[in-house]
């Protein structure tokens, strides 16, 4: 990981801005749920095992018209894959998922079918195929497993037609009842499927609407000590001469301060625990150095030495479009995120331990905010931009990166992100230059 | 900012579910500001109810003092009489409210929607209303400002909102004096600039309570001693006349023409209406200089038998009502 520590210390800009994909952590896409190397890997156990398995009981012990050893050969090989770590502890990288996603259609919804056209369905192959349905759905996202099915049907229905394996048709077989069926189980697959999506979403909804109303609870009573601080104040100014007038004046500052950095701390959880509500109309044309340059300026900073390691670099300012209150949020998520790490790395706050550097690649903007913090462990990785995930569950509840992804995609970019563990971590933000920038 | 033809102080209401929090806005508002904290929105309710009814009285005292000078009687003895009688229950009516969105009982805005027909001014305070909720009670005509309560400096931005809310001009009052002033009169007293010199004279000399008059042109002012000045309103063209008539009551040659001048004025139009027994004096004056003319203007004071006084005093009242302690559990 040579690159990342020269990124990281900053000994070369240039090549700090380099992407380079196939080392990069995309945001995921949920083309597995709930993806876990032990999840993975007993998916691939039980098609290892169970091809041959099952090739056994229906070729020698309960004989069906038609199975082929090379093809449980094959389907066993596929999820021999699930099984090496190449793939199990590479779920963050984006061909691996698909990969993944691709092994679980060819096994599941394809094989199923090219089995039961076959075989011509019958007692084994029509309840197999509408199980098969069933936990396809539970895999991977029910958009995915519907095209998936569809797919995997027409294309095994096309292969059958085409190789023809020459099995004979029972005779009077009647397929309206298999259509019924498969329809049933099919219908009932989905609906499982687009509910438990709802309920995990009401869940998340549920739990990020509590947070949100609990830091607004938090606000008569913060209110409320600004303005014993403002009271003490007024004392002071009424009573000039009082020996411990300027102590009680620096009290009431100390109070504001504080009343300030605490109200800082819930706007940023409101707006984070609004992932799922924020609004895509908004399209402002946003100067992403003067942004930066606000976002930074205006971050409350727990000590001076914090302010002066954050340093901005601005090789080519670009123009983005999408809402600047949103955006300013990201960044601060971002910021937050890349100071907790440096403190949790026991840093001295050297000059420039934050970097953040704005250029252009082609019609792109590119927002790199970099740290020589604590870093995240590769296996953390994938799941970082997921809501309630956090690398410290005990200090922190894991929205902001989520709020920054979504807001980040919202606006037609992609965020990714490059760590070593106790070396440092970068995140790049690529968004869309706006046209009229563009023109420029 | 136009300078209004009738202005005077009055309640300020705060309605919030935390009692801290009503306490600690007791603390800090302005000392000469009439507060009221609520805890419970029924009562806050209760009390603007009723306030209805007494703003309506009084506006309709306000109209017959206007009425009876249609009827030839004199506006400034009838403004006295109608302060003195008053005593200083108009200073309890509720000029600004403050109420807070997030409450068990009934939320802010239905708070406020059971007051569609209170006139006064209505502030939404609030740790929970987005600014989507502002903006649709503020389209609804419910409230005329939002302040979030994590807004930094809530204390300043709050008394900023009310003391601009406090100089707004009430339509009803506005309307009753508008009709004792002559168009050209009206146009000074809106000018611009003119306006400007007003308030802030109003704001130096410690007015608290003044109208705006035609006849004659001035403004009869109270402060909070109780005490009342007459700002008389002379346009250049009646200098003339009004040297003259000092020149008969047998004021000096310098007097004259520094009347003449623009330089003083004489009270004489207090002195018929208070239907005084000595000469009219002389005073200094101002030049005010508006976008399309002149005014002078001389700052008199009205003798202690003719003023509400001390015991009818806003600083009475204050005295009388300034606890801000929360009376209701």
């Amino acid at each position: 990981m040579a690159w990342l520590e020269t990124v990281l210390k900053g000994r070369d800009p240039s090549r700090s801005l380099r992407f380079s994909p196939g080392r990069q952590t995309l945001a995921p896409l949920e083309a597995i749920l709930h993806p876990s190397v032990w999840r993975l890997r007993l998916l691939g156990l039980t098609l290892v095992a169970g091809n041959p398995l099952f090739y056994w009981i229906w070729s020698s012990w309960l004989p069906q018209p038609y199975e082929s050893p090379w093809l449980r050969g094959l389907m066993s090989a596929l999820g021999l894959t699930l099984l090496i770590k190449p793939v199990t502890h590479n779920l963050s990288n984006n061909r691996i998922r698909t990969l993944v996603a691709l092994i679980m259609w060819i096994e599941l919804p394809l094989f199923f079918s090219w089995m039961y056209l076959s075989n011509a369905g019958g007692p084994v192959w029509l309840p197999s195929l509408c199980v098969i349905l069933l936990v396809y759905y539970h895999v991977t996202d029910w958009r995915i497993a519907t095209a998936g099915t569809v797919a995997g049907g027409l294309i095994s229905l096309g292969l059958f037609y085409l190789l023809n394996p020459q099995q004979p048709v029972p005779p009077g077989r009647d397929y309206a009842l298999d259509a019924v069926l498969v329809a049933f189980s099919w219908g009932s697959a989905l609906l499982l499927g687009v509910s438990s999506a709802n309920l995990r979403n009401g869940y998340l909804a549920h739990t990020l609407t509590t947070i949100a109303i609990m830091a607004h609870e938090l606000r008569t009573p913060l209110s409320t000590v600004a303005l014993i601080g403002d009271a003490i104040q007024l004392e002071v100014e009424r009573q000039p001469s009082h020996p411990r007038a300027l102590k009680l004046e620096q009290f009431g500052q100390r109070l504001h301060s504080l009343v300030r950095n605490m109200n800082y701390q819930i706007d940023t959880q409101i707006a984070n625990a609004k992932l799922l509500q924020l609004t895509r109309l908004t399209s402002e044309q946003i100067s992403a150095a003067k942004l930066v340059g606000e976002v930074t300026a205006s971050y409350p900073y727990a000590s001076s030495r914090q302010r002066n390691c954050v340093s901005v670099v601005v090789h080519d300012d670009f123009t983005f479009c999408s809402s600047a209150a949103q955006f300013s949020q990201v960044l601060s998520n971002l910021i937050k995120n890349a100071l907790y790490s440096l403190m949790a790395a026991d840093s001295l706050y050297h000059p420039g331990a934050l970097r953040i550097e704005l250029d252009r690649v082609r019609s792109y903007g590119r927002i790199v905010v970099a740290d020589d913090g604590m870093g995240i462990e590769s296996e953390l990785l994938p799941h970082i931009f997921k809501p309630f995930f956090s690398t410290n569950h005990g200090t922190r509840h894991g929205l902001g990166l989520a709020f920054c992804l979504q807001v980040v995609l919202s606006a037609g970019g992609s965020i990714h992100v490059k760590s070593k563990h106790a070396v440092g971590t970068l995140f790049t933000i690529m968004l869309p230059i706006a046209r009229a920038d563009l023109e420029h | 900012m136009s300078f209004l033809l009738y202005r005077r102080p009055g309640r300020v209401v705060f309605l919030d579910d935390d009692r801290d929090y009503l306490e600690m806005l007791g603390e800090v508002m302005p000392p000469d500001w009439y507060v009221s904290l609520y805890l419970r929105p029924i009562s806050c309710i209760e009390l603007l109810h009723r306030d209805i009814q007494n703003r309506e009285t009084d506006a309709w005292n306000q109209q017959k003092i206007v009425n009876r000078w249609h009827d030839g009687a004199l506006l400034i003895p009838e403004i006295l009489r109608y302060w003195r009688e008053d005593g200083t229950a108009r200073f309890a009516f509720t000029q600004v409210g403050v109420v807070d969105y997030a409450m068990p009982a009934m939320n802010g805005l239905r708070v406020l929607d059971e007051l569609t027909r209170w006139p006064g001014s209505r502030i939404l305070l609030t740790g929970r209303a987005d600014e989507q909720l502002a903006v649709s009670a503020f389209n609804r005509g419910l409230i005329n400002q939002f302040i979030p309560k994590q807004s930094p400096d809530i204390r300043m931005r709050l008394t900023g909102a009310i003391k601009h809310l406090q100089y707004q001009p009430d339509e009803r009052h506005q309307h009753i004096w508008r009709a004792t002033l002559t168009h050209s009169q009206y146009a000074m007293l809106t000018d611009p600039l003119i306006s400007r010199e007003l308030t802030n004279l109003a704001r130096i000399q410690g007015w608290i309570e003044h109208v705006a008059i035609g006849a004659p042109f001035g403004v009869l002012a109270l402060d909070a001693q109780g005490g009342v000045k007459w700002l008389q309103l002379e346009r250049p063209e009646g200098l003339p006349e009004l040297a003259d008539i000092a020149l008969s009551t047998g004021w000096d040659g310098q007097t004259v023409k520094d009347i003449r001048d623009g330089k003083k004025l004489i009270d004489l139009a207090l002195q018929i209406a208070l239907n005084a027994d000595h000469r009219p004096r002389p005073c200094p004056s101002l030049t005010l200089k508006g976008q399309h003319g002149i005014l002078h203007a001389a700052v008199f004071t009205v003798g202690a038998p003719f003023a509400p006084g001390l015991s009818n005093s806003y600083q009475r009242f204050l005295a009388d009502h300034g606890d801000r302690r929360l009376l209701e559990d």
